[in-house]
């Protein structure tokens, strides 16, 4: 058992997307949806100022794997539910594509699967696509890559190291002290869902 | 608190509700069975070589492997590598799509008969025919091999530069344009090569951002988080656990510029008086590494103003005809307060007299044989002396505290360094603006040691190899001098080559013809212009030699046939017009073109032949770029043979054998450049000519024997260990830098073996070429003309912008464009890649709103390009910036066709003075709303 975590240091984010990609290309994700794909982790730019005084930053979101999840508490049929690790994931046999969990998270991590995104999944990854029904999709902080022993695809190729993954109870592990110093802090946390994704900022 | 700019990203507004309308109840109508049924086959790694940027970062493949099928799943860095530390970037993460885009082409195709280029119809071919048809043309229009030029593009400059040299040697043609070499590489880095001994930054060192304090990037867009990993990295971990201070020079906000501490927005084209004013600033402050200046530079070296009036340094070897190694230079010591002589070639001033005490500046009235006589140091001084912080801050347009603040820190922020630099804007003054901050960093002293330009291994290597055989004395006889420069490091190798091979005219592979740029600046004489000296494989004059205007000894000479592998000149070399003349000219009577995807230059192709991507080839054991860790490694393919295609190494022997090209030549060459057994290179490459052996499983396979060798190892021992690691280090960095410090303990690749703040190389360019400033010894002020009338000063109004330009993190030129996943993240900011940034003041004057379609003219060239505009605080309201990734136009391309602003069609085909890169921002544009 662990409580899985990450950090975002939107510090050191350089701007990159190469998480976006990493994210695309393990969970096979429909990059190409229409007017810019539809992703697990999206890199958000964000601008203040005027010149020359403009601050120009690039905000990484994922799903925060909320400790008490809003999208979890709408779910009508069970298929989104929390695992033994604190992930919050989705049982796509369950899930009815009702979508009412993707209007209840406040960090918009959610979107649908569609008929066509499964038709596009073949075409791009062949025998190998993942996907074979619709269903809401979401980040799984890459469930099966650690089942393997390995980082999360995001953060293992993150440029910047801006995104640091692991396990909130361990003492030791480089997020549960920039979490536990009070260095990183979780976004919007008055909306009480408690979420186990932080930022430095 | 930051705002949140167009695309929501928390979407706190949808928390209650709404924006939700892409959830289409169509989609909800049933649940599909789930296919639990997996693919066969089992999961295995093979390393490999990321190629779609100079970077070349060390990945590993995660491969379905079923009997002999191999289907590639995911690639990530990988972890035993210190080069990108096991990241990678969006681009790197892409690979699987290029290796599978539905638009690559699968078989040889041939020009239909009777149609035109440019016009794409083509019919398929078997390689057979393909061969029989470029053969039959060879003979046909009897074409000699000095009448045959490549085109060497990306994937042959970066990774297959061994098969490059062979395929030429093989049939003894001196033709090779390098790209991205020129664009890319010569016309920005020659001012730091000159100075510190390199030849392309991109390979041979790394700027230790791990150890710096203090980081100043200026013309660097892409060096860092453009994207280049192995940069990035240390970057973002200098910045979070080290402190390090940044200061970004850029006219636009880019990426780096975001993450610093201090933004500075100069004037586009001034880098090189911004650079003059820290120079000025720092001396004046005497914030500069006194005693490595005094010992391991020319800073010392004393100069005389020469019967031309240019700086000349006592004991210089003034004969243009020799390669400019000196018997001796001189110093002032402070110690005996006279006149004496260091070594011509050394690494250190004090080499032979520890007791010396090099002056750096002269005492004033100094004279050697009646010579007035003054440092070099004194002539920086002299050269910067006008660039005073109020001048600094109105020419370049920033705030005099500003330039105080920057001459402040880098007087007393130790380690600080200087970023070499990597896709800038040019102009004329590029490469002095480049010379201006090597020496800025020379000054502060980071040179090979923490914080500051760490060589790589090769670089020692090479250099070790080379002062040996000087100093033993073996290389008194001008041939056996010739060849061991050529074959040293670094920017000896690139002049050995340069002067010794490519334009002598007299190499004995090239049967007396030099490289057609030799006979071009003949060319350029006759109508009173001056050659351009600093032009190592270069396209300048080519289309003057397609069209037959070139001579070289009383014969004409032509290009009449071209060979174009994985470049797109018609967009990278800027000026489409005059690339279109110059392919569609009759005098060409064969066209190749090598690619994976149908770029916009596989339309004007007689012969189109299909590439391999990096998963599908084989390669020769490499060194690992930039790494200052000594490490080899190598590629594995991990993807089973897709259609017809064939590696661009093969296709290399397949055009050789069209010449009746001989692998014994190849093997020549080969074996003189690695220094492998000819025996086993001439056997191996055989098998590669007679078509048994792919070409790079032939280098592979000598290489493993070779190494190995040294390595103690069997052949198949090393091949092992490489495809379960990777990479395999040999030594590391830090260790090499104690024991081959460069300049400490072995000299530096430049002519003198010191760091040249006086360039013996350039004083060399003046008798060869006769003087310019452009490449003045040391350094001088050139005003630029950004066009007619508009000079330094020059401030645009009304309609009219300077223009710059850069690239995204997530592109690569053609290599990546037409990548579906990476063209679909570009497509979530189509505002910012595909239009022209202008900042709202300006817009706003010109009733310009965001998206609205705008014509761009260029006010040199009358060029005009149309696109849209984006509104943007993130640039300088007197410039307009556009991407550079962009603008592809073959319609085969589904991703890429038709998006974004093609440069080609904006900025003219002009050659820089010292490189013949382009003067691709020296010009200023007109906007109109259409
Ligand atoms: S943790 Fe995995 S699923 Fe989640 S955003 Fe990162 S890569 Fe995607
Ligand atoms: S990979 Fe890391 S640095 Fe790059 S955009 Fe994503 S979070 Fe930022
Ligand atoms: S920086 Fe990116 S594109 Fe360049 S070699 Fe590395 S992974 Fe590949």
């Amino acid at each position: 058992m662990a409580r899985y975590g990450m950090v975002m240091n939107v510090k050191t984010c350089l701007g990159c997307k190469a998480c976006m990609a990493a994210c695309s290309q393990w969970n096979q994700t429909p990059f190409w949806a229409e007017d810019g794909g539809k992703w697990r982790t999206r890199v958000t730019e964000l601008q203040e100022g005027k010149f020359p005084e403009v601050k120009r930053e690039f905000f990484p979101t994922i799903c925060m794997h909320c400790v008490n999840p809003p999208c979890h508490s709408v779910c009508p049929t069970g298929a989104t539910y929390i695992n033994k690790d604190g992930i919050v994931l989705i049982d796509y046999d369950l899930c009815l594509g009702c979508g009412y969990c993707i209007e209840a998270c406040p960090y918009d991590a959610r979107y649908e699967y569609e008929k066509e995104d499964l038709e596009k999944d073949e075409f791009y990854f062949g025998e190998d696509a993942r996907h074979h029904q619709v269903h809401v999709d979401k980040c799984t902080f890459c469930v099966d890559r650690l089942a393997e022993g390995e980082e999360p695809s995001c953060a293992a190729t993150c440029v910047g190291h801006a995104r640091i993954f692991g396990d909130l109870d361990d003492p030791k592990s480089e997020v549960a002290q920039l979490v536990n110093s009070g260095k990183a802090k979780p976004l919007g946390e008055y909306m009480g869902a408690q979420p186990k994704v932080y930022y430095i900022k | 608190m930051i705002s949140l700019n167009r695309r929501s990203f928390l979407k706190i507004s949808s928390l209650v509700g709404g924006g939700l309308m892409f959830f289409k109840p169509t989609a909800k109508a049933g649940l599909y069975t789930p296919n639990v049924k997996k693919p066969k086959g089992s999961i295995k790694y093979y390393p490999n070589i990321c190629s779609f940027c100079s970077t070349a970062c060390d990945i590993v493949v995660r491969t379905r492997v079923n009997g002999d099928f191999k289907k590639p799943q995911k690639i990530d860095g990988n972890e035993k590598s210190t080069l990108n530390r096991g990241k990678i970037c969006a681009r790197g993460q892409s690979g699987i799509r290029t290796v599978y885009n539905p638009d690559r082409i699968t078989h040889p195709l041939i020009r239909v008969e009777g149609s035109k280029r440019g016009e794409w119809k083509f019919k398929k071919a078997t390689w057979q025919e393909a061969y029989d048809y470029i053969a039959k043309k060879v003979k046909e229009h009897n074409i000699k091999p000095h009448e045959f030029s490549i085109f060497a593009g990306q994937r042959a400059c970066a990774y297959e530069r061994l098969g490059a040299f062979a395929f030429l040697a093989s049939i003894g043609s001196p033709n090779m344009i390098g790209s991205p070499m020129q664009q890319c590489v010569m016309a920005e880095h020659a001012g730091t090569d000159v100075t510190v001994g390199t030849m392309t930054t991109h390979d041979e060192f790394l700027v230790d951002m791990d150890n710096a304090k203090l980081l100043m990037t200026i013309g660097s867009n892409a060096a860092i988080a453009g994207i280049s990993v192995s940069r990035g990295v240390r970057f973002a971990h200098g910045k979070e656990y080290n402190k390090m201070e940044i200061i970004a020079v850029d006219p636009r906000q880019g990426e780096v510029a975001a993450k610093a501490d201090m933004w500075v927005p100069i004037k586009p084209g001034t880098d090189l008086p911004f650079l003059m004013g820290i120079i000025r600033g720092v001396m004046e402050k005497k914030g500069y590494e006194d005693q490595f200046l005094r010992r391991y530079t020319t800073a010392p070296f004393l100069l005389t103003e020469n019967a031309d009036g240019f700086p000349e340094a006592l004991g210089q070897n003034t004969n243009p005809q020799e390669l400019p190694f000196s018997q001796g230079y001189y110093v002032y010591d402070e110690i005996t307060q006279t006149i004496v002589q260091v070594p011509g070639f050394t690494n250190d001033n004090l080499k032979e007299n520890k007791n010396l005490k090099p002056a750096l500046f002269a005492p004033k009235g100094l004279t050697y044989q009646g010579k007035a006589v003054k440092t070099a140091f004194d002539y920086l001084w002299d050269a910067v002396q006008k660039a005073t912080p109020e001048w600094t801050a109105k020419i370049c347009d920033i705030p005099k505290k500003t330039v105080e603040e920057i001459i402040y820190k880098f007087s007393t922020i130790r380690p600080a360094t200087v970023y070499p630099g990597w896709m800038d804007a040019r102009y004329e003054t590029t490469v002095p603006a480049r010379k201006a901050a090597a020496i800025l960093n020379v000054m502060l002293g980071a040179m090979d040691k923490p914080g500051g330009w760490i060589f790589n291994p090769e670089m020692r290597e090479g250099i070790e190899k080379f002062t040996e055989a000087y100093e033993a004395g073996k290389l008194n006889n001008p041939m056996a001098l010739t060849m061991a420069v050529a074959n040293c490091s670094g920017l000896l190798g690139m002049m050995g080559k340069l002067e010794g091979m490519m334009y002598s005219g007299k190499f004995p592979l090239f049967r007396g013809w030099p490289h057609f740029s030799r006979a071009y600046f003949d060319y350029r004489k006759q109508k009173g212009e001056k050659g351009i000296p600093f032009s190592l494989f270069t396209n300048a004059g080519f289309q003057e030699a397609v069209e037959g205007k070139l001579s070289w000894n009383g014969k004409p000479y032509q290009i009449k046939m071209a060979y174009i592998y994985s470049t797109n000149p018609l967009k990278d070399y800027y000026g489409y017009k005059t690339w279109v003349d110059a392919f569609t000219n009759p005098n060409l009577k064969l066209i190749v073109v090598t690619d994976i995807l149908p770029s916009d230059m596989t339309k004007f192709a007689d012969v189109i032949l299909p590439d391999k991507t990096y998963l599908e080839k084989e390669s020769e054991i490499m060194p690992d770029g930039p790494n200052p860790d000594m490490i080899i490694r190598k590629r594995f393919p991990s993807v089973s043979q897709i259609g017809e295609a064939k590696g661009g190494g093969e296709i290399f022997t397949i055009i050789s054998k069209a010449f009746n090209g001989s692998y014994q030549t190849a093997a020549g060459i080969v074996s003189t450049f690695t220094g492998w057994n000819f025996k086993t290179v001439a056997q191996q490459l055989r098998l590669a000519w007679e078509g048994k052996k792919e070409l790079y499983k032939a280098f592979g396979d000598i290489a493993l024997e070779e190494v190995g060798k040294k390595l103690g190892m069997s052949a198949e021992q090393l091949e092992k260990v490489l495809e379960k690691k990777g990479v395999l280090k040999l030594k590391d960095g830090e260790e090499l830098m104690e024991e081959a410090g460069m300049p400490y303990k072995l000299p530096v690749p430049t002519f003198s073996g010191r760091i040249e703040i006086y360039s013996t190389l350039f004083a060399h360019f003046n008798y060869a070429y006769g003087y310019d400033e452009h490449w003045n010894p040391v350094l001088a002020y050139i005003p630029i003309e950004y066009r007619k009338g508009a000079n330094e000063d020059f401030m645009p109004k009304d309609n009219e912008f300077f223009f710059a330009f850069g690239k995204t993190p997530q592109q690569t030129y053609l290599t990546t464009a037409d990548n579906p996943l990476l063209m679909s993240i570009t497509e979530r900011y189509p505002e910012e890649n595909f239009g022209f940034w202008i900042n709202p003041s300006r817009a706003n004057k010109l009733g310009l709103k965001e998206g609205d379609k705008v014509e761009v003219e260029n006010t040199v060239s009358g060029q005009k390009v149309k696109s849209f505009v984006h509104l943007t605080e993130l640039v300088r309201p007197d410039t307009l910036y556009v991407m550079s990734d962009f603008g592809i136009d073959n319609k085969m391309l589904t991703y890429a066709a038709g998006k974004g602003v093609d440069l080609g069609r904006l900025i003219p085909n002009r050659l820089g003075p010292v490189t013949a890169g382009a003067m691709s921002c020296q010009f200023t544009v007109k906007l109109r709303k259409i």
